[in-house]
């Protein structure tokens, strides 16, 4: 009997032994395969229990915290709908969004373990998220917000020479605070609140895009500012015809005035003097057709292919119509090319990640992002946006005792509704440190409606730099 | 004063110690403070065994010293984990606990000469028949299984004491019939088996198992009597035949319930691959090997993982909480304390000095192993998904009750061993 007592003790022996080397595949081999499963929801539920770092804005506002909710945090939002599109939110129930989704690593204060020193101090210290440090400005925001007012659109202000986004305001925003009592409303809003228009609207850019045909016919020396050309009512191209706005016929005028006075069938010659191919490569160089670097998702601005555009379609490509679609961003990166002597530096909102501690991790350095004219284009074309504020179509943005640099557009949107007011520029013209794109949806002429917005803004921020 | 005494109470001291220091890590990490009141519970869980360990001193002095320590060990952690999971439920298995060392404390006192048991094996069979069985007719359904009795708000699960006097009654049958079941006399087709008269026993507790699975839909009991009573078999009798024609009749058995019956090829279809079903059937199973496999080589720490998510975790899937949040080192010394239970056990059946001794011991100690094997390549995915709880350390008061009169028994066939077949 005894024997058979020792087989059973080794049936259990070897039992258990199984077990225990099923544990080690589970716990240790396949561990990461299984715990990645997407319905596995510890991820989710142990960064609950992190306190995320702080969003501090360039003047030290803080724009997102923490407050404790049993054993774990929520987010507190002190300034709103105000910063909402920038910060997006960080809910269990409706995911991530803004830089709380494009940083929620830093903001987690997930660290590389490399080393098993690192693991070790992985497992003493209690995880405490990093901060980030923002370019955006809550003065400036607030004054942007309060120039926009209550009008579908958006604005994107930025400091030409460093990239920074000082400011970036869409219009309708929602209240991150409050999510549960409103998601409803948010999703099925046809406004979409939700949507941060200033990089992910594409609207037509109208004549806001002049500024890239003038660059374009510039640098190719298709024209100089003193070439005359004739400015009729409208122009016959390819079996269709151009117009200007409300059917204005402006006669004979040199180039630079034509910029000021946003003469399309002007432009029109232009743009087929300088060929669809140009045009094209000019607008990629400006960055249409590619994706912008950046801390929030960005739409893509788009032109048609050379070859898909007939000469009619060129023609009004060249004034801004057509097919082509554009973010607010990247019509204020446009801006940013001319007042920057022909250099676009990468846009960024975060400046710096530091952690609790108050450590700098992560300094973000002034980049330039890409060239698409020379120094000499640029400055020739600013000088020509000025006289666009001066006594042309921007009048309205003029400010006294500075020089402004801009252009007015009026889209037609492809639902022929109401134009689209756009206004695009940048101050002080001789030294810019602010570069404004504004959009008014639906809102009427560009010169009337979007450079008194753009106007505001460069003031409020002129008076921050000087301060 | 024996030795063995001392070496236990050093055993106790380090566990006690254990389960203080458990209490006061997931009372920190889950509320950040420390009030005193928490220690009453695990104060009064250490009493009990206090009581256990002076019980043992007065009626089994020289029983084995590992048995208690190791229990209480596993006690301890159960209640460290009942409390980080469900601490309301502390109360309640802390008194379940003191019926439990009472019921051991009975068991030392009135059958340490435990071969009394013998003269009544017919009455605890039939006693054992009618509480395994009993849920068939006045059982309620839990999760899709048969197994509970309910009186008003009070509920018990008959098959855990069930076992135990299955066991005493087979080890008194096997102990007289033994010999005669080892002789074949009667060969067809090459192979020899005893006289078919003698074939009641092996045919009545396969009908018994399936019966369970079928009636109660209770795979993992079925599993574990057909699986003891195989075990038993093998020792009284030796003969290899027995167990393959036993493991033959139950695959057949519970092949044709697969086709027959739906929640048994559920469960099959479960095991085979949950990931098919993760939101619905898979549901159970692949949240607790998220758990175990979160818990990686150290665990998440007590009280820092998320083992809630499983349904049952508190009962059926305790183990997988404790590998979640102490690690493969938490989840391999459990089962590794098993085994050493384990070892002890049958090390004890092999010291026993008489027959019924030798097959009580083994028997009580299969069916102790079988059960955790069950619960824990269950909850594991090792083999399908069955309801049984894991000894000692499950929440529920028929589980406590009945492994502290199968520890009871253990030791008190320890102390006669020890005292060289002189009963204590």
């Amino acid at each position: 009997m005894d024997r058979r007592i020792k087989h059973l003790a080794l049936f259990f022996m070897a039992a258990f032994l199984l077990l225990i080397i099923d544990l080690t595949y589970l716990q240790i081999f396949a561990a990461e395969k299984i715990t990645s499963h997407p319905k596995n929801t510890r991820d989710l539920q142990s960064e609950l229990q992190v306190p995320r770092g702080k969003i501090i804005s360039s003047d030290g506002k803080v724009l997102a915290k923490n407050k404790r909710v049993g054993l774990n945090y929520a987010r507190v939002y002190p300034f709103g709908n105000l910063t909402s599109a920038v910060i997006g939110f960080n809910s269990v129930n409706y995911g991530r969004t803004g830089l709380e989704q494009t940083f929620n690593g830093n903001l987690l204060g997930k660290k590389k373990v490399a080393t098993i020193e690192d693991y070790i101090n992985q497992i003493k210290e209690e995880r405490i998220g990093n901060d980030l440090f923002l370019t955006l400005d809550t003065r400036l925001q607030r004054a942007a917000a309060e120039a926009l007012g209550d009008k579908n659109g958006a604005v994107v202000v930025l400091e030409p020479k460093t990239g920074e986004i000082l400011s970036m305001v869409t219009y309708p925003r929602y209240d991150p605070n409050n999510l549960k009592e409103n998601w409803k409303s948010l999703v099925s809003d046809p406004e979409t609140p939700l949507i941060n228009r200033s990089t992910q609207g594409l609207y037509p850019p109208g004549s806001s895009f002049k500024v890239v045909t003038s660059a374009a016919a510039l640098e190719t020396e298709t024209v100089t500012p003193e070439k005359v050309y004739d400015g009729p009512k409208e122009l016959r191209v390819y079996g269709g015809r151009v117009t200007n706005y409300a059917d204005q016929g402006f006669g004979e005028m040199p180039f630079q005035k034509a910029l000021a006075v946003s003469c399309n069938t002007i432009f029109a010659q232009v743009g087929l003097e300088l060929g669809a191919q140009n045009l094209v490569k000019f607008a990629r160089k400006f960055g249409l057709n590619r994706d912008i670097p950046f801390e929030l998702p960005v739409e893509r601005s788009k032109i048609p292919s050379p070859r898909q555009m007939d000469k009619l379609e060129l023609a009004w490509s060249a004034v801004g119509q057509g097919r082509i679609l554009v973010t607010p961003l990247e019509i204020a990166l446009v801006g940013a090319a001319i007042a920057n002597d022909g250099e676009i530096m990468r846009p960024r909102l975060v400046k710096e990640i530091r952690d609790y501690k108050g450590n700098v991790l992560d300094r973000f350095e002034d980049k330039v992002w890409v060239r698409p004219v020379s120094r000499e284009t640029a400055q020739t074309l600013g000088f020509l946006m000025v006289k666009v504020v001066d006594e042309g179509s921007g009048r309205r943005a003029k400010i006294a005792g500075i020089s402004v640099a801009g252009k007015t557009g009026t889209a037609e949107p492809a639902d022929k509704k109401r134009t689209h007011a756009w206004f695009v520029g940048f101050a002080p013209a001789d030294d810019p440190q602010v570069v404004v794109a504004v959009v008014v949806e639906h809102a009427g002429v560009g010169g009337a409606i979007a450079a008194p917005i753009a106007k505001k803004i460069m003031e409020a921020a002129l008076e921050l730099v000087e301060n | 004063m024996t030795s063995e005494r001392n070496q236990e109470f050093l055993g106790l001291f380090l566990v006690i110690t254990l389960l203080l220091f458990g209490f006061a890590l997931v009372t920190l990490t889950l509320t950040r403070e420390l009030p005193q009141e928490i220690f009453a519970l695990p104060g009064a869980l250490a009493a009990l065994f206090f009581f256990g360990h002076l019980a043992m001193r007065l009626w089994v002095p020289k029983s084995d010293p590992f048995f208690l320590p190791i229990v209480s060990c596993l006690i301890s952690l159960g209640l460290i984990m009942i409390y980080r999971l469900k601490p309301e439920l502390v109360l309640v298995q802390v008194l379940w606990i003191g019926v439990g060392t009472f019921a051991l404390i009975t068991t030392l006192m009135f059958f340490r000469n435990y071969n009394e048991l013998e003269n009544y094996k017919y009455i605890f069979a039939i006693f054992g028949l009618l509480l395994l069985l009993s849920p068939i007719f006045v059982g309620k359904e839990v999760h899709g299984a048969k197994l509970w009795l309910k009186f008003g708000s009070f509920s018990f699960q008959p098959s855990e004491v069930a076992k135990i006097l299955i066991v005493i009654f087979l080890a008194a049958y096997l102990k007289e019939k033994g010999e005669l079941l080892s002789l074949s006399r009667w060969k067809r087709w090459k192979i020899s088996l005893p006289e078919p008269k003698h074939w009641g026993p092996l045919l009545t507790m396969w009908l018994i198992s399936l019966a369970i699975l079928i009636f109660q839909k209770d795979l993992g009991s079925s599993l574990l009597f057909f699986g003891l009573f195989l075990g038993m078999l093998y020792i009284a009798t030796g003969r290899v035949t027995y167990v393959l024609i036993g493991l033959g009749l139950f695959l057949a058995g519970a092949a044709s319930c697969y086709y027959l019956f739906p929640h048994v090829a559920t469960r099959v279809d479960v095991w085979i691959d949950p990931w098919v079903d993760v939101a619905g059937r898979g549901y159970q199973i692949v949240q607790s090997l998220f758990a175990i496999s979160s818990g990686g080589l150290a665990g998440s720490g007590l009280g820092k993982g998320f083992p809630q998510t499983i349904p049952a975790v508190h009962t059926d899937f305790i183990f997988s909480a404790l590998a979640e949040e102490t690690g493969f080192f938490g989840a391999a010394g459990v089962i590794v304390l098993y085994l050493l239970l384990t070892y002890r056990g049958l090390r004890l059946s092999l010291s026993a000095s008489d027959g019924f001794g030798k097959l009580l011991a083994s028997g009580l100690t299969t069916v102790f192993g079988l059960q955790t094997l069950v619960i824990i390549g269950g909850v594991t995915k090792a083999i399908p998904l069955t309801g049984v709880t894991l000894p000692f350390m499950s929440y529920g008061g028929s589980s406590i009750l009945s492994n502290f009169i199968l520890l009871g028994l253990l030791l008190a066939v320890s102390q006669k061993t020890a005292a060289g077949g002189e009963s204590g």
